[in-house]
């Protein structure tokens, strides 16, 4: 029987890619500037109600501490926070690749 | 005028309108607004494929009004931050609608400081539900917020 989330999981993890390739290039450019905040803030505060849902608690808990630095304007720990939600990620893309590939066998 | 014949009358209104101003006996059919689309598709899934619940969702609060007032459901499940309308503005305005201003409203969000809960509280929201939040049990969550709610209301 398939898994009915697997199809939304995976629509999650490519967008969610998108959002955290977002997030990096917002960090890095302008971390201080306003308007960046609250894009940042706003992406992560999607990833971090999304992520828990599927599956990948820390990957939720990382991106609501860059919503925090975000709101906070703490452009510092935001690039800090950015690089853990990368990592985080990074092993969520692992997992699910992981997965796809135990499937296939 | 010939248009009139096909309205109803005051006491058909009335009758109806009687049948829907208090909480319905089972939880049915549940409106979802939410504009992340996977957790809308994830709450969808779950609430039809799981709770086997007659289920129509929206991206923004303003259609979620519509969907209301022509669908009359059991429940409405609310995200809180939406564009066009957030979810207290959609609240805030059922309760002011006689013919939705029963209708329990959950809200569902990433906000959920006290501070935060004692505002969604103060609109008339009968729950809150914390994302990240379980599909697979969200069903029995939303058929038990609804059961206490009616309870209350008998």
């Amino acid at each position: 029987m398939t898994d009915p989330l697997a199809e939304l999981r995976s629509r999650f993890v490519a967008r969610t890619k998108d959002r955290v390739a977002a997030l990096r290039a917002a960090v890095d450019r302008e971390p201080n500037d306003e308007e960046a905040a609250s894009m940042i803030a706003s992406l992560a505060h999607q990833i971090a109600g999304t992520a828990g849902t599927f599956g990948y608690p820390a990957l939720g808990r990382a991106a609501a501490a860059l919503e925090d630095a975000a709101d906070s304007r703490d452009g510092s720990s935001a690039a800090a926070r950015c690089e853990l939600l990368h990592a985080r990620f990074s092993a969520v893309e692992a997992s699910v690749a992981a997965l796809d590939e135990a499937s296939a066998r | 005028m010939a248009i009139q014949g096909d309205l109803p009358s005051f006491a058909e209104r009335r009758d109806a309108l009687s049948k829907t101003a208090r909480p319905a006996a089972t939880l049915t059919r549940v409106i979802v607004a939410e504009d992340d689309p996977d957790i809308r598709a994830v709450t969808e899934l779950a609430l039809r494929r799981v709770g086997r619940l007659d289920v129509t969702c929206c991206a923004d609060g303003a259609v979620a009004l519509e969907l209301t007032l022509r669908l009359v459901p059991d429940l409405i499940l609310l995200d809180v931050m939406m564009p066009v309308m957030d979810g207290i503005e959609v609240l805030d305005r059922l309760k002011r609608m006689p013919a939705a201003a029963h209708i329990p409203v959950v809200f569902m969000t990433a906000r959920v400081q006290p501070s935060d809960l004692e505002r969604y509280y103060a609109h008339g929201a009968i729950a809150v539900i914390a994302k990240p939040f379980d599909p697979m049990t969200l069903p029995q969550q939303l058929r038990q917020l609804h059961a206490e709610h009616r309870l209350a209301h008998d």
